[in-house]
């Protein structure tokens, strides 16, 4: 018969929780129903669930019956007053609360991408130039069309003075250098 | 069945329109077996009622937001779920083993028997031996499955409503069901 074909029961045990509770869809119930009519051990098995659920299922609900003298005018009366209290929440406003994280997000993002770009460039200070946050050097003024190489010339320059051990050569930039 | 056959589906849209009557009716109805459901998370049934309380100021609180998709009780559940969690997860209850009070009428519990063919209420009548035994089982479950767990075999959800109670896919509440019924069942072989 079509969806009963016979599983294998490792096919089968994982299934058979919500085939007792009846919790499975049709074809999976069929096969597992068919499974369990032809295995012994699968078959002791949901005798063994079934027995196990019955007792869950008794406990609980004496459970539920035990809470009897729950006293809910009392409960009531202790709610009401705080009800007055209680504002609803709007709907605008929990769509408020719920994107308010989103802007601060993309802030964070914007600026660890820019830190990051900063780092990769090998400084701020020609980041800065480049976004025109600061004045370029004097050579720099005169030449604009250098500025494109500018930052790899720099970096190129500040590694062979470091692989020769000597200092790099004064940034014609900074303080010191436009001093000297 | 759609959602608003269901009468209380019907209150709760009143209680929208800010029906105060409607918000009681629907309190007076959940209430006791809600303490019930909060008492299996926390052992103290005074405890289980302030919770309850919790409950339905969030409900009245978020009653705005609530849309009818499914039987009102599943959408009460979930909160209910979610404020039982946060309990559990503030620590005060993990690993430890929570006795529920007595039942307030003394003595050993009323039983119902699920399947009336399988067994009779006698066979099923617990002591209270075992009745704390289970209460200790239960309560050593990790808390997810416990939820699962409660839904199913003591609210009588359909793995569908536990699965929209508890914000997770049907194929995760077969699991954690699966998982918490084999654990019963092997830690509670000596309990008739």
């Amino acid at each position: 018969m079509f969806g009963s074909r016979s599983i294998a029961c490792q096919d089968a045990r994982p299934d058979l929780v919500a085939w007792v509770d009846g919790e499975l869809q049709s074809r999976s119930a069929r096969r597992v129903g068919a499974h369990v009519r032809d295995c012994a051990s699968c078959s002791r098995e949901v005798q063994a669930l079934r027995s196990s659920i019955d007792l869950q299922r008794s406990f609980l609900r004496s459970g539920s019956d035990s809470v009897a003298a729950v006293d809910v005018d009392a409960l009531w009366r202790r709610l009401e007053p705080r009800l007055q209290l209680t504002p609803p929440e709007s709907r605008w406003r929990k769509a408020v609360a719920a994107w308010m994280w989103r802007p601060a997000l993309a802030f964070a993002a914007a600026s660890l991408a820019l830190w990051v770009g900063v780092s990769a460039l090998g400084g701020s200070e020609t980041v800065l130039i480049s976004l025109g946050l600061e004045s370029p050097p004097p050579a720099l003024r005169q030449e604009p069309d250098l500025f494109r190489e500018y930052a790899i010339i720099r970096q190129l320059d500040i590694l062979e003075h470091l692989d020769n051990g000597e200092s790099p050569v004064p940034d014609a930039a900074t303080p010191a250098a436009q001093q000297g | 069945m759609t959602p608003t056959d269901d009468p209380d589906v019907q209150l709760m849209l009143a209680a929208q329109r800010d029906e105060r009557g409607a918000f009681e009716a629907l309190f007076r109805k959940y209430a006791k077996q809600l303490v019930g459901f909060a008492r299996q998370f926390v052992g103290s049934q005074a405890r289980a009622e302030e919770l309850v309380q919790e409950v339905f100021l969030q409900v009245f609180r978020t009653r705005r937001n609530y849309v009818a998709r499914a039987r009102f009780s599943t959408w009460l559940y979930r909160i209910a779920t979610n404020v039982c969690l946060s309990e559990v997860r503030r620590g005060e209850y993990h690993g430890r083993m929570v006795p529920l009070d007595p039942p307030a009428d003394s003595g050993d519990p009323p039983s119902q028997t699920a399947d009336p063919e399988s067994r009779t209420a006698e066979d099923l009548l617990l002591s209270r031996e075992a009745v704390d035994k289970i209460t200790s089982v239960l309560g050593a479950l990790p808390a997810q499955q416990r939820a699962a767990l409660l839904l199913a075999r003591m609210e009588g959800f359909s793995y569908e409503e536990v699965a929209e109670s508890l914000n997770c896919s049907l194929s995760a509440v077969k699991s954690l069901i699966h998982r918490a019924t084999l654990t019963l069942r092997e830690r509670l072989q000596d309990v008739r």
